[in-house]
């Protein structure tokens, strides 16, 4: 049984200006100890994924419907709050983008790791700090008990980061949701950071679920690759065969705008011409159509499945089933 | 794609830590900052200093507040009275001291109230929004709307005149403001990511009001907590004033000030000294409020 099984995943907000949908049938699978990574434009539909795996949405505004999503067996659309807060921090975990505000001003980082040893598990007092320590020793803090007694504002947002990978693993979930986890950070520290998450992940055996804009950071971190598109997936598949043989326009897209070390500098980035649709009003067909250089005539009125193309990859796209 | 701009944010230096060991908590933290704010801790000390004298006062004091010295009548400060007497006689030294237990009490009391119930449901009505805090700041509305006298004498009216009513008339319309104050406090944070960060942890909504919130919130909280210290004296001084609180010979600062300011042409004194008294309490609380509030919050640093 794979870790997390997703099926027909749909959130809706609803807004003044009409029901957004960000979320319009999202499907995969992710095995433990794997690292499957979420890219795609900006609006997309990442991060609400993310979050409604993690039951977080706020509802008004948020509908979330769909399914079956099962997570270590258990149905997440169906739990009950009591019981999801419990897989929470617990069994799942979430990294957040900016390492600057997502640790409390106010509480020492040492407290901020003992709730969670005191809400999971009634961990508290000696061994709460001791394990709290061990752990940032583990993500590579110098002084770790002297970091457990100090503010946020004191870390560096390296530092920061490291911290909030020891909280996201500190219970061992096997589910870790990192949501661009880097971009705030300089190139070096990004660096350091994927690969403390990816070692950390790894010796927990946990699944990473790594959402980015960096077509870089996907090719050195994850095993497998979904693109998402208007709140599809449009491609899924392995990271070689994503990058040596993407069969969706828009994938083909992406890695065609990524800037590579072997060419000239003065050429143009090739950007994919027009933009994303309107979550609001979402055309019939493919959502990619109006982008599409190889559209047909069927994409216009017909939305196509995730189909497997290849062995390992999966495409949204008729051309590319033909093909 | 890449986000260039993104990866080329300053590089942040690490800060350096404080120096000295680091205490457990926010309070054992803020202590020690407060420690290091000399007019805090000067404020501090003159509070306490206040605070004996009224308490132990009275009974080293050869004086009672209630029996006129009917020998030395109403007159100026001397050796046999230190603070002078009042228009009929009594030692104003006494009932300066006996006035302040009265006020003191009241101060802390209201403000005790008006912390646990203001700050309670300002931090619920402002995390859950929606129809939860609709309906508490509708409440919160109609109450206001409600004169505070009118208020004060519905209670009398039923219950009689008893302390208890000036207590709870007092309670009932301070923990409003601090109610609104919270909740627009945490409706700026609710959203932030370490919210969000600590529900993603499995944090409960009520651990993150308490733990997570409210010790965000606490800077203008106390500030505006040690403001309603002396706004209910003043107040306090008003009901006593139409016969409503305290009733002669008990005193209060605030009755012994409307008095002393009877009775300014002839015996100043009668004014001066409950006035300085009450006035000192409310500077001190000011600056101790302002560095509880510095103290509180550790991105401030002292040198
Ligand atoms: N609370 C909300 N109410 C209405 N619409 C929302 C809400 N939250 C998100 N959306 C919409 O959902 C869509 C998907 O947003 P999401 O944050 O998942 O994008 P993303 O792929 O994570 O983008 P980015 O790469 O910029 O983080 C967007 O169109 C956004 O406007
Ligand atoms: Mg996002």
């Amino acid at each position: 049984m794979p870790l997390l099984e997703i099926h027909d995943l749909h959130v809706t907000f609803r807004t003044p200006e009409g029901p957004v949908h960000a979320v319009d049938g999202v499907d995969f699978t992710l095995e433990r100890g794997r690292t499957l990574a979420l890219v795609g434009e900006s609006g997309s539909g990442k991060s609400v994924s993310s979050l409604a795996l993690m039951g977080l949405l706020p509802s008004p505004p948020a509908i979330v419907r769909g399914g079956p999503c099962l997570f270590e067996g258990i149905s997440l659309l169906e739990a009950p709050e009591a019981e999801r807060r419990r897989l929470r921090g617990n069994r799942m975990a979430m990294i957040f983008q900016d390492p600057m505000t997502a640790l409390n001003p106010f509480l020492t980082i040492g407290r901020q790791l003992t709730e969670v040893l005191e809400v999971h598990r009634g961990v508290e007092g000696r061994p709460a700090r001791a394990r709290a320590e061990q752990m940032l020793h583990d993500v590579g803090l110098a002084d770790p008990s002297r970091a457990f007694d100090q503010y946020p504002h004191e870390f560096s947002g390296g530092m920061r980061q490291r911290v909030m990978i020891a909280m996201a693993l500190l219970l061992e979930p096997s589910l870790v949701i990192a949501d661009e986890p880097t971009t705030g950070l300089d190139v070096t520290v990004q660096a350091q950071i994927l690969a403390l998450l990816k070692e950390r992940a790894q010796k927990n055996e946990a699944a990473v679920l790594l959402i980015t804009h960096d077509l870089g950071v996907v090719a050195g971190t994850a095993d497998e690759v979904a693109v998402m598109y208007a709140g599809r997936i449009v491609e899924h598949a392995d990271v070689d065969t994503l990058f040596r043989a993407p069969r969706h326009p828009y994938t083909r897209g992406l890695l065609q705008s990524l800037p590579r070390l072997d060419s000239t500098p003065k050429v143009e980035l090739s950007v994919i011409p027009g933009h994303p649709p309107d979550p609001v009003r979402l055309p019939a067909g493919c959502p990619f159509r109006p982008r599409c250089r190889v559209a047909v005539e069927r994409c216009a009125h017909e939305r196509p499945a995730l189909q497997e193309v290849a062995p390992g990859q999966r495409t949204a796209c008729f051309v590319a089933e033909g093909a | 794609m890449n986000a260039p701009a993104e990866q080329l944010a300053p590089v942040l230096e690490p800060a350096p830590g404080e120096p000295e060991a680091a205490g457990q908590s926010l309070w054992q933290d803020a202590w020690r900052r407060l420690r290091k704010n000399r007019a805090a801790v000067a404020a501090g000390l003159t509070l306490l200093a206040i605070i004996l004298f009224c308490v132990v006062g009275p009974w080293l004091s050869p004086w009672r507040f209630d029996v006129p010295d009917l020998e030395y009548g109403p007159q100026g400060p001397s050796l046999r009275h230190w603070f002078g007497t009042d228009a009929l006689g009594r030692d104003l030294m006494v009932r300066c001291m006996m006035g302040g237990r009265l006020s003191l009490l009241i101060g802390l009391a209201a403000t005790v109230v008006s912390l646990s119930i203001g700050v309670t449901v300002g931090a619920v009505s402002g995390y859950f929004g929606g129809r939860v805090d609709a309906l508490l700041m509708r409440l919160v509305d109609v109450l206001y709307t409600m004169p505070f006298i009118f208020f004060a004498i519905l209670l009398l009216a039923i219950f009689g005149r008893s302390l208890v009513v000036v207590f709870v008339a007092l309670g009932a319309v301070t923990w409003l403001t601090m109610a609104r104050i919270v909740r627009g406090q945490v409706l700026s944070l609710r959203n932030a990511e370490f919210v969000q960060a600590a529900r993603t942890m499995g944090v409960s909504h009520l651990g993150i009001i308490f733990r997570h919130l409210i010790p965000n919130t606490l800077g203008p909280t106390i500030v505006y907590a040690t403001l309603t210290v002396p706004a209910v004296m003043l107040q306090e001084a008003f009901l006593s004033f139409l016969g409503l609180g305290i009733a002669a010979p008990d005193a209060s600062w605030g009755l012994l000030v409307s008095d002393g300011a009877a009775n300014m042409t002839f015996l100043p004194h009668e004014l001066i000294f409950p006035a300085l008294l009450l006035s000192i309490t409310l500077l001190c609380l000011n600056f101790l409020g302002d560095g509880l509030r510095d103290a509180l919050d550790p991105r401030m640093r002292f040198d």
